[in-house]
Protein backbone atom coordinates (compact mmCIF):
# COMPACT_ATOMS: atom_id res chain seq x y z
CA UNK A 1 0.00 0.00 0.00
CA UNK A 2 3.05 2.27 -0.02
CA UNK A 3 2.69 5.30 -2.26
CA UNK A 4 -0.93 4.27 -2.93
CA UNK A 5 -2.00 7.91 -2.97
CA UNK A 6 0.98 8.98 -5.00
CA UNK A 7 0.56 12.48 -6.33
CA UNK A 8 -3.08 12.68 -5.36
CA UNK A 9 -4.30 16.01 -4.06
CA UNK A 10 -6.38 15.41 -0.96
CA UNK A 11 -8.25 18.10 0.96
CA UNK A 12 -8.50 17.66 4.73
CA UNK A 13 -11.17 19.56 6.64
CA UNK A 14 -10.97 18.75 10.35
CA UNK A 15 -11.12 21.16 13.28
CA UNK A 16 -9.31 18.95 15.80
CA UNK A 17 -5.63 19.74 15.36
CA UNK A 18 -4.13 16.43 16.40
CA UNK A 19 -6.48 14.42 14.18
CA UNK A 20 -5.79 16.71 11.25
CA UNK A 21 -2.05 16.50 11.81
CA UNK A 22 -2.18 12.68 12.07
CA UNK A 23 -4.13 12.43 8.81
CA UNK A 24 -1.81 14.84 7.06
CA UNK A 25 1.22 12.88 8.12
CA UNK A 26 -0.32 9.55 7.09
CA UNK A 27 -1.45 10.86 3.67
CA UNK A 28 1.93 12.41 3.01
CA UNK A 29 3.66 9.17 3.95
CA UNK A 30 1.49 7.50 1.34
CA UNK A 31 2.65 10.00 -1.26
CA UNK A 32 -0.32 12.33 -1.32
CA UNK A 33 -0.25 16.09 -1.60
CA UNK A 34 -2.29 17.41 1.28
CA UNK A 35 -4.42 20.50 0.70
CA UNK A 36 -4.96 22.13 4.09
CA UNK A 37 -5.70 20.90 6.65
CA UNK A 38 -8.22 23.54 7.66
CA UNK A 39 -10.72 23.54 10.50
CA UNK A 40 -13.11 26.16 9.18
CA UNK A 41 -16.04 25.87 6.72
CA UNK A 42 -15.14 29.10 4.99
CA UNK A 43 -11.56 28.11 4.38
CA UNK A 44 -12.66 24.62 3.35
CA UNK A 45 -15.10 26.02 0.77
CA UNK A 46 -12.43 28.27 -0.65
CA UNK A 47 -10.08 25.33 -1.09
CA UNK A 48 -12.84 23.16 -2.56
CA UNK A 49 -13.64 25.82 -5.10
CA UNK A 50 -10.01 26.40 -5.99
CA UNK A 51 -10.35 23.00 -7.57
CA UNK A 52 -7.71 20.55 -8.73
CA UNK A 53 -8.65 18.10 -5.99
CA UNK A 54 -8.68 14.33 -6.35
CA UNK A 55 -10.54 13.61 -3.14
CA UNK A 56 -11.47 15.10 0.23
CA UNK A 57 -11.83 13.98 3.82
CA UNK A 58 -14.42 16.04 5.74
CA UNK A 59 -15.15 16.17 9.43
CA UNK A 60 -18.94 16.45 9.55
CA UNK A 61 -19.06 18.59 12.63
CA UNK A 62 -16.84 21.64 12.68
CA UNK A 63 -16.94 23.82 15.77
CA UNK A 64 -20.29 25.59 15.50
CA UNK A 65 -21.17 24.45 11.96
CA UNK A 66 -20.99 21.47 9.60
CA UNK A 67 -19.16 20.63 6.40
CA UNK A 68 -22.20 19.88 4.23
CA UNK A 69 -21.72 23.01 2.08
CA UNK A 70 -18.25 21.77 1.23
CA UNK A 71 -19.64 18.30 0.39
CA UNK A 72 -22.18 19.92 -1.93
CA UNK A 73 -19.52 21.98 -3.64
CA UNK A 74 -17.37 18.89 -4.17
CA UNK A 75 -20.33 16.89 -5.49
CA UNK A 76 -20.94 19.65 -8.01
CA UNK A 77 -17.44 19.09 -9.35
CA UNK A 78 -17.74 15.29 -9.14
CA UNK A 79 -14.89 15.18 -6.62
CA UNK A 80 -15.26 12.14 -4.36
CA UNK A 81 -15.28 12.72 -0.60
CA UNK A 82 -15.74 10.89 2.65
CA UNK A 83 -16.97 11.94 6.08
CA UNK A 84 -15.34 11.64 9.46
CA UNK A 85 -18.10 11.58 11.94
CA UNK A 86 -18.81 11.46 15.63
CA UNK A 87 -22.45 10.64 14.87
CA UNK A 88 -24.13 7.40 13.86
CA UNK A 89 -25.47 7.20 10.33
CA UNK A 90 -29.01 7.82 11.46
CA UNK A 91 -28.37 11.37 12.50
CA UNK A 92 -26.87 12.52 9.22
CA UNK A 93 -29.42 14.37 7.08
CA UNK A 94 -31.02 12.74 4.04
CA UNK A 95 -28.69 13.73 1.19
CA UNK A 96 -25.58 12.72 3.14
CA UNK A 97 -26.47 9.60 5.03
CA UNK A 98 -25.30 7.37 2.18
CA UNK A 99 -21.93 9.05 1.67
CA UNK A 100 -18.83 6.97 2.55
CA UNK A 101 -17.91 7.65 6.14
CA UNK A 102 -15.66 6.59 8.96
CA UNK A 103 -16.74 6.90 12.56
CA UNK A 104 -14.57 8.37 15.27
CA UNK A 105 -12.44 7.18 16.86
CA UNK A 106 -10.85 5.75 13.73
CA UNK A 107 -7.50 4.37 12.74
CA UNK A 108 -5.58 6.06 10.00
CA UNK A 109 -5.54 2.74 8.18
CA UNK A 110 -9.33 2.78 7.96
CA UNK A 111 -9.24 6.24 6.43
CA UNK A 112 -6.56 5.27 3.96
CA UNK A 113 -8.47 2.17 2.93
CA UNK A 114 -11.65 4.18 2.31
CA UNK A 115 -9.70 6.82 0.47
CA UNK A 116 -8.15 4.18 -1.73
CA UNK A 117 -11.62 2.90 -2.59
CA UNK A 118 -12.86 6.39 -3.33
CA UNK A 119 -10.04 7.03 -5.73
CA UNK A 120 -10.11 3.50 -7.13
CA UNK A 121 -13.80 3.67 -8.00
CA UNK A 122 -13.22 7.09 -9.48
CA UNK A 123 -10.61 5.66 -11.79
CA UNK A 124 -12.91 2.83 -12.81
CA UNK A 125 -15.67 5.27 -13.90
CA UNK B 1 -86.26 21.49 30.75
CA UNK B 2 -83.41 20.55 28.37
CA UNK B 3 -80.11 21.92 29.54
CA UNK B 4 -78.18 21.65 26.33
CA UNK B 5 -78.35 24.89 24.28
CA UNK B 6 -80.83 24.66 21.43
CA UNK B 7 -78.53 25.64 18.62
CA UNK B 8 -76.17 22.81 19.46
CA UNK B 9 -78.85 20.01 19.32
CA UNK B 10 -77.56 16.59 18.54
CA UNK B 11 -79.39 13.42 17.65
CA UNK B 12 -78.81 12.09 21.16
CA UNK B 13 -80.55 15.15 22.59
CA UNK B 14 -83.48 14.70 20.25
CA UNK B 15 -83.84 11.08 21.29
CA UNK B 16 -84.00 12.07 24.92
CA UNK B 17 -86.60 14.74 24.22
CA UNK B 18 -88.76 12.25 22.28
CA UNK B 19 -88.69 9.91 25.24
CA UNK B 20 -89.86 12.70 27.56
CA UNK B 21 -92.64 13.69 25.13
CA UNK B 22 -93.81 10.12 24.85
CA UNK B 23 -94.07 9.74 28.62
CA UNK B 24 -95.85 13.11 28.89
CA UNK B 25 -98.43 11.91 26.32
CA UNK B 26 -98.99 8.73 28.30
CA UNK B 27 -99.68 10.72 31.44
CA UNK B 28 -102.19 12.91 29.61
CA UNK B 29 -103.95 9.85 28.27
CA UNK B 30 -104.18 8.33 31.73
CA UNK B 31 -105.59 11.59 33.07
CA UNK B 32 -108.19 11.61 30.33
CA UNK B 33 -109.14 8.02 31.22
CA UNK B 34 -109.40 9.06 34.85
CA UNK B 35 -111.72 11.93 33.99
CA UNK B 36 -113.90 9.56 31.90
CA UNK B 37 -113.99 7.08 34.76
CA UNK B 38 -114.94 9.93 37.12
CA UNK B 39 -117.86 10.83 34.84
CA UNK B 40 -118.98 7.21 34.75
CA UNK B 41 -118.86 7.08 38.54
CA UNK B 42 -120.94 10.24 38.78
CA UNK B 43 -123.41 8.72 36.30
CA UNK B 44 -123.64 5.47 38.24
CA UNK B 45 -124.11 7.44 41.48
CA UNK B 46 -127.02 9.29 39.88
CA UNK B 47 -128.53 6.00 38.68
CA UNK B 48 -128.19 4.56 42.16
CA UNK B 49 -129.90 7.61 43.68
CA UNK B 50 -132.67 7.30 41.16
CA UNK B 51 -133.12 3.60 41.91
CA UNK B 52 -133.00 4.31 45.64
CA UNK B 53 -135.68 6.93 45.08
CA UNK B 54 -137.82 4.45 43.15
CA UNK B 55 -137.20 1.86 45.81
CA UNK B 56 -138.46 4.27 48.45
CA UNK B 57 -141.47 5.16 46.30
CA UNK B 58 -142.23 1.51 45.59
CA UNK B 59 -141.82 0.68 49.25
CA UNK B 60 -144.35 3.34 50.16
CA UNK B 61 -146.75 2.15 47.43
CA UNK B 62 -146.28 -1.37 48.67
CA UNK B 63 -147.15 -0.37 52.25
CA UNK B 64 -150.25 1.45 51.03
CA UNK B 65 -151.21 -1.51 48.90
CA UNK B 66 -150.53 -3.85 51.79
CA UNK B 67 -152.70 -1.82 54.11
CA UNK B 68 -155.41 -1.77 51.45
CA UNK B 69 -154.92 -5.47 50.80
CA UNK B 70 -155.08 -6.57 54.42
CA UNK B 71 -158.51 -4.82 54.67
CA UNK B 72 -159.90 -6.34 51.52
CA UNK B 73 -158.10 -9.35 50.00
CA UNK B 74 -156.96 -12.66 51.49
CA UNK B 75 -153.17 -12.43 52.25
CA UNK B 76 -151.97 -15.23 49.92
CA UNK B 77 -151.39 -13.99 46.31
CA UNK B 78 -150.68 -10.31 46.96
CA UNK B 79 -148.21 -11.13 49.73
CA UNK B 80 -146.31 -13.55 47.51
CA UNK B 81 -146.08 -10.93 44.77
CA UNK B 82 -144.88 -8.38 47.30
CA UNK B 83 -142.21 -10.67 48.67
CA UNK B 84 -140.90 -11.43 45.18
CA UNK B 85 -140.76 -7.72 44.33
CA UNK B 86 -138.91 -7.01 47.60
CA UNK B 87 -136.41 -9.79 46.91
CA UNK B 88 -135.77 -8.45 43.41
CA UNK B 89 -135.17 -5.04 44.89
CA UNK B 90 -132.65 -6.42 47.33
CA UNK B 91 -130.75 -8.19 44.53
CA UNK B 92 -130.66 -4.94 42.57
CA UNK B 93 -129.28 -3.10 45.62
CA UNK B 94 -126.55 -5.70 46.08
CA UNK B 95 -125.57 -5.55 42.42
CA UNK B 96 -125.36 -1.79 42.72
CA UNK B 97 -123.02 -2.07 45.68
CA UNK B 98 -120.72 -4.52 43.81
CA UNK B 99 -120.64 -2.16 40.85
CA UNK B 100 -119.70 0.70 43.22
CA UNK B 101 -116.83 -1.33 44.70
CA UNK B 102 -115.49 -2.25 41.26
CA UNK B 103 -115.53 1.37 40.25
CA UNK B 104 -113.64 2.45 43.35
CA UNK B 105 -111.08 -0.29 42.76
CA UNK B 106 -110.60 0.80 39.12
CA UNK B 107 -110.09 4.38 40.27
CA UNK B 108 -107.46 3.34 42.80
CA UNK B 109 -105.49 1.33 40.23
CA UNK B 110 -105.63 4.23 37.80
CA UNK B 111 -104.30 6.65 40.41
CA UNK B 112 -101.47 4.25 41.17
CA UNK B 113 -100.50 3.94 37.50
CA UNK B 114 -100.43 7.68 37.04
CA UNK B 115 -98.31 8.14 40.16
CA UNK B 116 -95.87 5.48 38.96
CA UNK B 117 -95.52 6.94 35.48
CA UNK B 118 -94.97 10.39 36.94
CA UNK B 119 -92.24 9.05 39.24
CA UNK B 120 -90.58 7.29 36.32
CA UNK B 121 -90.61 10.46 34.29
CA UNK B 122 -89.11 12.45 37.15
CA UNK B 123 -86.34 9.88 37.65
CA UNK B 124 -85.42 9.94 34.00
CA UNK B 125 -85.26 13.72 34.07
CA UNK B 126 -83.05 13.69 37.14
CA UNK B 127 -80.73 11.12 35.61
CA UNK B 128 -80.51 13.19 32.48
CA UNK B 129 -79.75 16.36 34.45
CA UNK B 130 -77.05 14.56 36.42
CA UNK B 131 -75.50 13.09 33.31
CA UNK B 132 -75.42 16.48 31.61
CA UNK B 133 -73.91 18.04 34.71
CA UNK B 134 -71.25 15.36 34.91
CA UNK B 135 -70.43 15.78 31.26
CA UNK B 136 -70.03 19.52 31.65
CA UNK B 137 -67.87 19.24 34.74
CA UNK B 138 -65.63 16.74 33.02
CA UNK B 139 -65.35 18.69 29.82
CA UNK B 140 -64.75 22.04 31.46
CA UNK B 141 -62.15 20.62 33.83
CA UNK B 142 -60.10 18.84 31.16
CA UNK B 143 -57.14 20.59 29.60
CA UNK B 144 -57.99 19.01 26.26
CA UNK B 145 -60.24 20.81 23.80
CA UNK B 146 -63.43 18.76 23.60
CA UNK B 147 -65.95 18.80 20.78
CA UNK B 148 -68.85 16.85 19.30
CA UNK B 149 -69.46 16.15 15.66
CA UNK B 150 -71.80 14.35 13.30
CA UNK B 151 -70.60 11.42 11.19
CA UNK B 152 -69.15 13.57 8.42
CA UNK B 153 -67.07 15.72 10.76
CA UNK B 154 -69.56 18.59 11.02
CA UNK B 155 -69.19 19.96 14.53
CA UNK B 156 -72.31 20.31 16.65
CA UNK B 157 -70.70 21.55 19.86
CA UNK B 158 -67.36 22.88 21.12
CA UNK B 159 -66.17 23.23 24.73
CA UNK B 160 -65.54 26.68 26.25
CA UNK B 161 -61.83 25.85 26.20
CA UNK B 162 -61.90 25.57 22.41
CA UNK B 163 -63.37 29.03 22.09
CA UNK B 164 -60.90 30.51 24.58
CA UNK B 165 -57.98 28.81 22.84
CA UNK B 166 -58.76 29.48 19.20
CA UNK B 167 -60.93 32.58 19.47
CA UNK B 168 -63.57 30.85 17.32
CA UNK B 169 -67.03 30.98 18.89
CA UNK B 170 -69.31 27.91 18.80
CA UNK B 171 -71.34 29.25 15.91
CA UNK B 172 -68.32 29.78 13.68
CA UNK B 173 -66.85 26.44 14.72
CA UNK B 174 -70.02 24.52 13.84
CA UNK B 175 -70.29 22.49 10.66
CA UNK B 176 -66.84 22.51 9.04
CA UNK B 177 -66.06 25.96 10.42
CA UNK B 178 -63.58 24.49 12.92
CA UNK B 179 -61.13 23.91 10.05
CA UNK B 180 -60.42 27.64 10.13
CA UNK B 181 -58.50 27.16 13.39
CA UNK B 182 -56.19 24.60 11.79
CA UNK B 183 -53.01 25.44 9.94
CA UNK B 184 -53.85 25.73 6.22
CA UNK B 185 -51.42 22.92 5.36
CA UNK B 186 -53.07 20.56 7.83
CA UNK B 187 -56.69 21.02 6.73
CA UNK B 188 -56.46 18.39 4.00
CA UNK B 189 -55.16 15.86 6.55
CA UNK B 190 -58.13 16.61 8.79
CA UNK B 191 -60.69 16.27 5.99
CA UNK B 192 -59.16 12.97 4.82
CA UNK B 193 -59.23 11.58 8.34
CA UNK B 194 -62.98 12.30 8.54
CA UNK B 195 -63.60 10.71 5.15
CA UNK B 196 -61.86 7.55 6.33
CA UNK B 197 -63.62 7.52 9.72
CA UNK B 198 -66.05 4.66 10.35
CA UNK B 199 -67.73 3.19 13.46
CA UNK B 200 -65.20 0.38 13.81
CA UNK B 201 -62.24 2.73 14.00
CA UNK B 202 -61.08 5.67 16.08
CA UNK B 203 -60.50 8.93 14.29
CA UNK B 204 -56.93 10.16 14.89
CA UNK B 205 -54.66 12.67 13.20
CA UNK B 206 -52.10 15.36 14.01
CA UNK B 207 -52.54 19.00 13.09
CA UNK B 208 -51.42 22.45 14.07
CA UNK B 209 -54.05 24.60 15.74
CA UNK B 210 -53.85 28.35 16.11
CA UNK B 211 -53.43 29.61 19.67
CA UNK B 212 -55.00 33.03 19.72
CA UNK B 213 -53.25 34.21 22.92
CA UNK B 214 -49.79 33.38 21.60
CA UNK B 215 -50.54 34.25 18.01
CA UNK B 216 -48.95 31.09 16.70
CA UNK B 217 -49.76 27.52 15.74
CA UNK B 218 -49.10 24.68 18.16
CA UNK B 219 -48.98 20.95 17.42
CA UNK B 220 -52.05 18.95 18.47
CA UNK B 221 -53.06 15.31 18.49
CA UNK B 222 -56.74 14.99 17.55
CA UNK B 223 -58.83 11.93 18.43
CA UNK B 224 -62.52 11.09 18.29
CA UNK B 225 -64.61 8.03 19.11
CA UNK B 226 -68.12 7.18 17.94
CA UNK B 227 -70.97 7.28 20.49
CA UNK B 228 -73.06 4.21 19.67
CA UNK B 229 -76.74 3.94 20.71
CA UNK B 230 -78.48 0.84 22.06
CA UNK B 231 -79.56 -0.26 18.62
CA UNK B 232 -76.06 -0.05 17.14
CA UNK B 233 -76.42 3.32 15.40
CA UNK B 234 -73.69 5.98 15.62
CA UNK B 235 -75.38 8.90 17.34
CA UNK B 236 -72.39 11.23 17.14
CA UNK B 237 -68.59 11.48 17.46
CA UNK B 238 -67.02 12.77 20.66
CA UNK B 239 -63.55 14.21 20.18
CA UNK B 240 -60.58 15.70 22.04
CA UNK B 241 -57.69 17.75 20.75
CA UNK B 242 -54.57 17.52 22.93
CA UNK B 243 -51.69 19.98 22.91
CA UNK B 244 -48.50 17.99 22.16
CA UNK B 245 -46.39 20.97 21.14
CA UNK B 246 -44.17 20.97 24.24
CA UNK B 247 -43.81 17.22 24.06
CA UNK B 248 -42.73 17.41 20.43
CA UNK B 249 -40.17 20.10 21.12
CA UNK B 250 -38.79 18.20 24.08
CA UNK B 251 -38.46 15.09 21.94
CA UNK B 252 -36.67 17.07 19.27
CA UNK B 253 -34.38 18.58 21.85
CA UNK B 254 -33.73 15.19 23.37
CA UNK B 255 -32.82 13.80 19.96
CA UNK B 256 -30.41 16.66 19.47
CA UNK B 257 -28.86 16.21 22.89
CA UNK B 258 -28.33 12.51 22.34
CA UNK B 259 -26.64 13.14 19.00
CA UNK B 260 -24.56 15.91 20.58
CA UNK B 261 -23.48 13.68 23.41
CA UNK B 262 -22.54 10.92 21.02
CA UNK B 263 -20.49 13.36 19.00
CA UNK B 264 -18.68 14.70 22.05
CA UNK B 265 -17.83 11.28 23.38
CA UNK B 266 -16.47 10.06 20.08
CA UNK B 267 -14.49 13.23 19.63
CA UNK B 268 -12.83 13.15 23.00
CA UNK B 269 -11.90 9.50 22.50
CA UNK B 270 -10.30 10.43 19.21
CA UNK B 271 -8.32 13.19 20.87
CA UNK B 272 -7.19 10.77 23.57
CA UNK B 273 -6.00 8.31 20.94
CA UNK B 274 -4.14 11.09 19.21
CA UNK B 275 -2.50 12.31 22.40
CA UNK B 276 -1.59 8.75 23.26
CA UNK B 277 -0.03 8.26 19.84
CA UNK B 278 2.12 11.32 20.26
CA UNK B 279 3.10 10.41 23.77
CA UNK B 280 4.28 7.02 22.55
CA UNK B 281 6.17 8.55 19.66
CA UNK B 282 8.13 10.76 22.06
CA UNK B 283 9.55 7.59 23.57
CA UNK B 284 11.16 7.21 26.91
CA UNK B 285 10.86 4.57 29.58
CA UNK B 286 7.59 2.78 30.11
CA UNK B 287 7.21 4.69 33.36
CA UNK B 288 7.77 8.02 31.61
CA UNK B 289 5.24 7.15 28.95
CA UNK B 290 2.68 6.09 31.54
CA UNK B 291 3.35 9.25 33.52
CA UNK B 292 3.02 11.63 30.60
CA UNK B 293 -0.03 9.97 29.21
CA UNK B 294 -1.77 9.71 32.53
CA UNK B 295 -1.13 13.38 33.22
CA UNK B 296 -2.57 14.44 29.88
CA UNK B 297 -5.52 12.15 30.29
CA UNK B 298 -6.19 13.65 33.73
CA UNK B 299 -6.08 17.14 32.27
CA UNK B 300 -8.57 16.23 29.57
CA UNK B 301 -10.77 14.52 32.13
CA UNK B 302 -10.73 17.59 34.35
CA UNK B 303 -11.94 19.92 31.63
CA UNK B 304 -14.53 17.41 30.40
CA UNK B 305 -16.01 16.97 33.86
CA UNK B 306 -16.30 20.69 34.51
CA UNK B 307 -17.65 21.44 31.03
CA UNK B 308 -20.39 18.86 31.31
CA UNK B 309 -21.19 19.79 34.91
CA UNK B 310 -21.99 23.44 34.44
CA UNK B 311 -25.34 24.15 32.83
CA UNK B 312 -23.75 26.62 30.46
CA UNK B 313 -20.92 24.18 29.79
CA UNK B 314 -18.22 26.59 30.89
CA UNK B 315 -15.03 26.45 32.92
CA UNK B 316 -13.75 29.29 35.06
CA UNK B 317 -10.18 30.04 33.94
CA UNK B 318 -8.82 30.65 37.41
CA UNK B 319 -10.28 27.36 38.63
CA UNK B 320 -8.78 25.62 35.63
CA UNK B 321 -5.31 27.02 36.31
CA UNK B 322 -5.44 26.39 40.06
CA UNK B 323 -6.69 22.83 39.54
CA UNK B 324 -3.78 22.03 37.26
CA UNK B 325 -1.27 23.45 39.72
CA UNK B 326 -2.97 21.77 42.64
CA UNK B 327 -2.74 18.43 40.88
CA UNK B 328 1.04 18.70 41.16
CA UNK B 329 0.89 20.10 44.65
CA UNK B 330 1.66 23.72 43.83
CA UNK B 331 -0.16 26.38 45.79
CA UNK B 332 -0.22 30.14 46.10
CA UNK B 333 2.69 31.68 47.86
CA UNK B 334 5.61 34.01 47.32
CA UNK B 335 6.84 31.78 44.50
CA UNK B 336 3.49 31.38 42.77
CA UNK B 337 1.19 34.16 41.65
CA UNK B 338 -2.03 33.59 39.79
CA UNK B 339 -4.04 36.63 38.86
CA UNK B 340 -6.62 37.85 36.35
CA UNK B 341 -10.30 38.89 35.91
CA UNK B 342 -13.08 36.29 36.02
CA UNK B 343 -13.46 34.49 32.67
CA UNK B 344 -15.70 31.52 31.88
CA UNK B 345 -14.42 29.51 28.91
CA UNK B 346 -16.45 27.16 26.77
CA UNK B 347 -15.85 23.82 25.10
CA UNK B 348 -12.88 23.60 22.82
CA UNK B 349 -11.20 26.70 24.30
CA UNK B 350 -11.41 25.30 27.80
CA UNK B 351 -10.10 21.94 26.72
CA UNK B 352 -7.17 23.33 24.75
CA UNK B 353 -6.11 25.92 27.31
CA UNK B 354 -6.46 23.29 30.01
CA UNK B 355 -4.16 20.95 28.17
CA UNK B 356 -1.68 23.78 27.49
CA UNK B 357 -1.61 24.78 31.15
CA UNK B 358 -1.10 21.13 32.01
CA UNK B 359 1.91 20.87 29.74
CA UNK B 360 3.41 24.07 31.11
CA UNK B 361 2.83 22.90 34.67
CA UNK B 362 4.39 19.48 34.17
CA UNK B 363 7.34 21.07 32.45
CA UNK B 364 7.75 23.59 35.28
CA UNK B 365 7.54 20.79 37.79
CA UNK B 366 10.16 18.65 36.12
CA UNK B 367 12.59 21.31 34.94
CA UNK B 368 11.37 24.75 35.81
CA UNK B 369 10.09 27.13 38.45
CA UNK B 370 8.11 24.59 40.40
CA UNK B 371 11.26 22.56 40.93
CA UNK B 372 14.03 25.10 41.39
CA UNK B 373 14.50 26.38 44.93
CA UNK B 374 14.62 29.98 43.82
CA UNK B 375 12.03 29.49 41.14
CA UNK B 376 9.10 31.88 40.79
CA UNK B 377 6.05 31.46 38.60
CA UNK B 378 3.69 34.22 37.51
CA UNK B 379 0.50 33.42 35.68
CA UNK B 380 -1.40 36.50 34.63
CA UNK B 381 -4.21 37.25 32.20
CA UNK B 382 -6.26 40.17 30.93
CA UNK B 383 -9.09 40.71 28.49
CA UNK B 384 -8.53 43.08 25.63
CA UNK B 385 -10.40 44.19 22.58
CA UNK B 386 -8.45 44.01 19.36
CA UNK B 387 -8.78 46.38 16.41
CA UNK B 388 -11.58 44.40 14.83
CA UNK B 389 -13.64 44.60 18.03
CA UNK B 390 -13.06 40.99 19.06
CA UNK B 391 -12.46 40.34 22.73
CA UNK B 392 -9.35 38.32 23.39
CA UNK B 393 -7.96 36.59 26.43
CA UNK B 394 -4.25 37.39 26.81
CA UNK B 395 -2.54 34.97 29.15
CA UNK B 396 1.14 34.97 30.11
CA UNK B 397 3.14 32.34 31.91
CA UNK B 398 6.50 33.54 33.22
CA UNK B 399 9.02 31.43 35.07
CA UNK B 400 11.97 33.07 36.76
CA UNK B 401 14.90 32.03 38.88
CA UNK B 402 15.48 28.77 37.09
CA UNK B 403 19.03 27.60 36.47
CA UNK B 404 19.97 26.46 32.99
CA UNK B 405 19.13 22.79 32.45
CA UNK B 406 19.39 20.48 29.43
CA UNK B 407 15.96 20.13 27.92
CA UNK B 408 14.27 16.82 27.38
CA UNK B 409 13.29 16.89 23.70
CA UNK B 410 10.41 14.52 24.35
CA UNK B 411 8.94 16.89 26.89
CA UNK B 412 9.33 19.79 24.54
CA UNK B 413 7.65 17.92 21.69
CA UNK B 414 4.03 17.54 22.62
CA UNK B 415 3.63 20.69 24.70
CA UNK B 416 5.33 22.83 22.06
CA UNK B 417 3.27 21.35 19.28
CA UNK B 418 0.15 21.99 21.29
CA UNK B 419 0.94 25.59 22.12
CA UNK B 420 2.59 26.61 18.87
CA UNK B 421 0.44 24.65 16.39
CA UNK B 422 -2.74 23.27 17.90
CA UNK B 423 -3.93 26.41 19.68
CA UNK B 424 -3.61 28.61 16.58
CA UNK B 425 -5.22 25.92 14.40
CA UNK B 426 -8.12 25.17 16.67
CA UNK B 427 -8.79 28.48 18.36
CA UNK B 428 -7.29 31.07 16.08
CA UNK B 429 -4.87 31.85 18.91
CA UNK B 430 -1.60 33.73 18.71
CA UNK B 431 1.06 32.06 20.77
CA UNK B 432 4.70 32.46 21.75
CA UNK B 433 6.91 30.02 23.56
CA UNK B 434 10.43 30.66 24.77
CA UNK B 435 12.54 28.24 26.68
CA UNK B 436 14.90 30.04 29.00
CA UNK B 437 17.06 27.40 30.51
CA UNK B 438 14.67 25.04 32.22
CA UNK B 439 12.07 27.72 32.67
CA UNK B 440 9.55 28.89 30.15
CA UNK B 441 8.00 32.13 29.02
CA UNK B 442 4.74 31.64 27.20
CA UNK B 443 2.02 33.95 25.93
CA UNK B 444 -1.32 32.88 24.55
CA UNK B 445 -3.84 35.26 23.00
CA UNK B 446 -7.22 33.62 22.29
CA UNK B 447 -10.34 35.18 20.81
CA UNK B 448 -13.23 34.61 23.18
CA UNK B 449 -16.20 32.78 21.67
CA UNK B 450 -19.90 33.59 21.98
CA UNK B 451 -20.47 31.26 24.89
CA UNK B 452 -17.67 32.63 27.03
CA UNK B 453 -18.56 34.99 29.87
CA UNK B 454 -16.39 37.86 30.91
CA UNK B 455 -16.42 41.58 31.58
CA UNK B 456 -16.10 43.36 28.25
CA UNK B 457 -13.28 45.89 28.41
CA UNK B 458 -13.79 49.48 27.30
CA UNK B 459 -12.56 50.22 23.83
CA UNK B 460 -9.11 51.72 23.91
CA UNK B 461 -9.12 55.34 22.81
CA UNK B 462 -7.08 55.89 19.69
Amino acid sequence: MAQGLSGKRILIVEDEYFIAADLKRAFQQDGAIVIGPVGDVGLGLALAEAGKLDAAVLDVNLEGSNSYPIADRLADQAIPYMFLTGYDGWSLPEPYCDAPRVAKPFTVHMVLAHLGQLLGSDKAS
Amino acid sequence: MPIVPDQMDSEADRDRRHEIERLTDEVEQLQTSLEAADEEATQLAEDRNRLAGRLATQSRDLQVADAACSRRDPPGETEKELRIALEEMQVLAEELEVANNSLQEANRVLDQNVAERTRELQQKNDALAESESRFRTLVEGMPQLVWRAAEDGAWTWASPQWQRYTGLDPHRSSGMGWLAALHPDDRATAREAWIRASPGTTLAFNARIHHQAEGRYRHFHVRAAPVVTGDGRVAEWLGTSTDVDDLLRLQERQGMLVAELQHRVRNILTVVRSVFGRTMEAGGSAEDLADHFRGRLDSLARTQVIVTQSAAGTVDLENLVRDELLSVGAMDGPSLMIDGPPVALTGKTAESIGLAVHELTTNALKYGALRAKEGRLQIHWTINMDDSGTCRLDLTWIEQGVPAVTLNPARKGFGSELILNALPYQLGAETRLEFRGGGVRCSISVPLSEGARFAVPARKDR
